[in-house]
């Protein structure tokens, strides 16, 4: 999953972002209205936490400009929580309002849960079969059985979950699993599948040349 | 009730309308009463100059004194024939319809007015005695009369004398025939009438004969009356007209020395003034209950564009503050108050928008940081870290506290200068050690910025009456202000100067400037330029609000000059201390020195 945090507050912004990656997010960060809404068009995001009162623009004003083209889920994160200032957020199209303070737990909640209803999921458990992916916890089970997967590993295995029967490219598994400061090698996705293959079973994720891979029901 | 609109309207319109009706009916009432009176005069009047002229066609031994057989010769005739004759109906009474019968009661509906001659047709059986004088026929036909016929009396007592025919009290006549051609029957188109009329007012009459004897009279006629003429010189031809207890009485003296006497009774008029006072007065009483209801009602529309003004007051609230009154549909006596009131609604929602972002802004200031300190410190107690990490998060959250502290001490100044509750304790203060101050403690943070801090200030000592807490915080935060607004390499200039009897301090800057359309608002409290600059800064977004609250605390002005990108000019005013304190208290002693 790779989110973009827009936050004029340096310090909560690393703070936010370090929370987010430290659950498995891929986290791009932006310090005022402009540069968010440039990286908001940029690249495809799974969900976007935007601050209202930045510099240059305003989050009003990003929303307005990104809703033109995208429909990333947006999860507005203000200290201005009057009814009209929420009103006026959720309709210019967030999709959620989260107010100053916050508790970070609650902030991953609602980041979950936009980005599921973003996939048009009910639970936050996806059943491929046998598999059990549990996208709070971040846990796969098989039967009983808890499987120990690394936090890329998981991401991988939750974006190829939330697209089943979809091909996913490497471009996309690239941008969903690192972030716009990660040097990645090219060959790190290859890694990761092989390893996956390993623990989930040979078969389990199909590859398609040229393509990308795709999970099966 | 006394104290609303409505109420007062209402009585007063009452009290005009009761006062213009009592004047009204008191008018009327006199104007009937001097006419009736008028009227009964001159029909009185009348009826004596009608006898008078009559008697003058009586042969004169019949009237100066009584007569004696001597007078008449066997188979005179002159018994018979004497007679005045009727009293022509313009002498007569009429009831005010027209009656008939009179005191015998004749029930038989006449046609017009109640003609003597008429009356004659109905025989003289049923006339009361007829004097037992001579009569004797007038010389001529009736019309002798009509040259006696009051001019003066336009409308004459036929229209309204109340008196029936008083037949009987006439000289009654013996020869209808004769009589009808005296006076022909009337047809003035009077009302048919019938009925009783049991208060006729009566006319009687007298005539004395020169020696005092009766020569014919009025059955009615008080027989107690003496042939007098009251207060009169002989040869006096005047009728005298004297006026008692319902009675107008009218004495003349007649040809040949007789006296006429006629008396008529005025009773039956005052009633009838009496029952049109009544009338006049129930009228005014129905009027005044028909006006006072219409004026409840004309006063409740006047009143009402109040109650709507009132309503729409009263739904005014704090969270409705947009509504405002209609002044279209209100009476231009009213579109005033209307409007003033829509302004007044309309500085009040202004200033309630005011106090909501003030509330909204220093909220939003305060949870900033908090939510700093809340995420740093569940990321750190999230799982363990390495000392380095926990280190970090302390300083974030140091610095996060610091930030909210300052914050939460402008507010509480503010708030203190707002109530009027800072403790200033004025003393002279030299505006150029304070100054020094604030650019000693600032330079360490200019010079980080690389930004060069300037000062020029006066040989002179600048003494303002200050408190020296406060006064320090004015020059700080502006420099404070120009430092995180003025790039790299610009130059601060500070200057202290004294204008007449004010102490100038202007802080001048290379800064990016200032829109003009923001330099109005500059002063306000959170008021931001751009919604996130001062943030990045450090700022909270009240150091200007601070310094106007200061300076005007201590009586001073401040002002702001800005051109977008040539750098801003803060300007504060401060009054000396010396012209204020030094001379007054101190020197006059001896009256000889004045500093």
């Amino acid at each position: 999953m790779r989110v973009l945090v827009v936050e004029d507050e340096p310090d909560l912004l690393s703070t936010i972002a370090q929370v987010l990656r430290e659950d498995g997010y891929a986290v791009d960060e932006a310090a005022d209205g402009q540069e968010g809404l440039f990286k908001a068009t940029s690249w495809e995001y799974d969900a976007i936490v935007l601050d209202l009162l930045m510099p240059k623009l305003t989050g009003w004003q990003v929303l307005e400009a990104l809703r033109k083209t995208h429909k990333t889920p947006v999860l507005i994160l203000t200290a201005r929580d009057g009814v009209n200032d929420r009103v006026r957020g959720l309709d210019g199209g967030a999709d959620d309002y989260l107010s100053k303070p916050f508790h970070l737990v609650e902030l991953k909640a609602r980041l979950r849960a936009i980005i599921r209803r973003s996939m048009g999921l009910a639970s936050s458990e996806i059943l491929i079969g046998e598999l059990a992916v549990d996208t709070k916890a971040k846990t796969v089970r098989r039967g009983d059985t808890q499987l120990l997967l690394t936090p890329r590993e998981f991401s991988l295995l939750e974006l190829l979950a939330l697209h089943r029967g979809q091909v996913v490219s490497r471009t996309q598994i690239y941008e969903s699993l690192f972030d716009e400061n990660e040097d990645s090698l090219s060959n790190l996705v290859d890694v990761h599948v092989s390893n996956l293959r390993r623990k989930l079973g040979k078969d389990f994720i199909t590859t398609r040349r040229g393509q990308g891979y795709i999970l099966h029901d | 009730m006394i104290k609303s609109i409505r109420g007062r309207l209402q009585w007063w319109y009452g009290a005009v309308y009761a006062l213009s009706i009592l004047a009204f009916g008191l008018l009327v009432y006199w104007r009937a009463d001097r006419d009736a009176h008028e009227r009964a005069t001159l029909q009185a009047v009348s009826t004596v100059q009608y006898l008078d002229v009559s008697l003058r066609n009586v042969p004169p031994h019949l009237i100066r004194h009584a007569p004696q057989d001597s007078d008449f010769g066997p188979g005179d005739s002159i018994r018979e024939n004497f007679t005045l004759g009727p009293l022509p109906p313009e002498f007569q009474f009429r009831p005010p319809r027209g009656r008939d019968g009179g005191p015998e009661g004749e029930q038989r509906p006449r046609p017009g007015r109640p003609d003597f001659a008429e009356y004659s047709e109905d025989g003289p059986g049923s006339n009361p005695p007829t004097p037992d004088e001579h009569r004797r026929p007038p010389r001529g036909p009736g019309n002798d009369f009509r040259p006696e016929r009051p001019d003066r009396d336009p409308d004459g007592p036929r229209g309204n004398g109340p008196n029936g025919p008083p037949d009987g009290r006439r000289f009654p006549p013996e020869e209808g025939d004769r009589l009808k051609a005296v006076r022909p029957p009337a047809t003035n188109g009077g009302p048919p009438s019938d009925g009783d009329d049991s208060r006729v007012d009566r006319m009687e009459f007298v005539v004395w004969r020169g020696d005092g004897s009766v020569l014919t009279r009025s059955d009615g006629m008080p027989l107690d009356q003496a042939a007098v003429m009251p207060n009169t010189e002989q040869g006096n031809p005047a009728p005298q007209v004297s006026m008692n207890r319902g009675e107008i009485e009218v004495t003349k003296r007649g040809p040949h020395g007789s006296v006429i006497r006629v008396i008529r009774s005025f009773d039956r008029d005052l009633s009838n003034l009496h029952r049109f006072g009544i009338q006049i007065s129930g009228m005014a009483v129905l009027t005044l209950v028909v006006g006072i209801v219409g004026g409840w009602w004309i006063s409740g529309r006047i009143v009402r564009p109040i109650e709507m003004i009132s309503e729409t007051a009263a739904q005014i609230s704090a969270t409705s503050l947009n509504r405002r009154i209609e002044t279209i549909a209100l009476d231009q006596e009213l579109i005033q108050l209307g409007t003033v009131l829509n302004a007044t609604f309309g500085r009040l929602e202004q200033s309630f928008a005011r106090l909501t972002q003030f509330t909204a802004d220093a909220s939003h200031e305060l949870r900033t940081p908090l939510a700093v300190i809340q995420c740093q410190m569940e990321l750190a107690l999230g799982k363990p870290r390495t000392p380095e990490a926990y280190q970090q998060t302390l300083e974030i959250c140091l610095k996060s506290s610091d930030r909210m502290r300052s914050l939460i001490d402008g507010l509480l100044l503010l708030a203190r200068t707002d109530a009027e509750r800072l403790e200033v304790r004025p003393v002279p203060v030299d505006l150029r050690d304070v100054v020094e101050d604030a650019i000693s403690q600032l330079q360490d943070k200019a010079t980080a910025a690389e930004i060069e801090l300037e000062c020029l200030v006066p040989e002179d000592n600048l003494k303002v009456l200050a408190d020296s807490r406060f006064l320090a915080q004015i020059p700080a935060n502006l420099i404070d202000n120009a430092i995180q607004h003025t790039p790299a390499g610009g130059k601060i200039s500070l200057e202290v100067r004294r204008e007449g009897d004010k102490a100038v301090l202007t802080v001048r800057d290379t800064g990016c400037g200032i829109a003009a359309e923001h330099i109005p608002h500059l002063f306000e409290r959170f008021y931001r330029i751009d919604a996130g600059r001062s943030r990045r800064h450090g700022g909270s977004g009240l150091g200007l609000a601070i310094c106007r609250s200061l300076v005007e605390a201590h009586n001073g002005t401040i002002t702001c000059e800005s051109k977008l990108g040539e750098g801003s000019v803060f300007q504060v005013c401060l009054p000396i201390a010396s012209d204020v304190e030094v001379p007054v208290i101190e020197v006059p002693v001896d009256g000889k020195s004045h500093v």
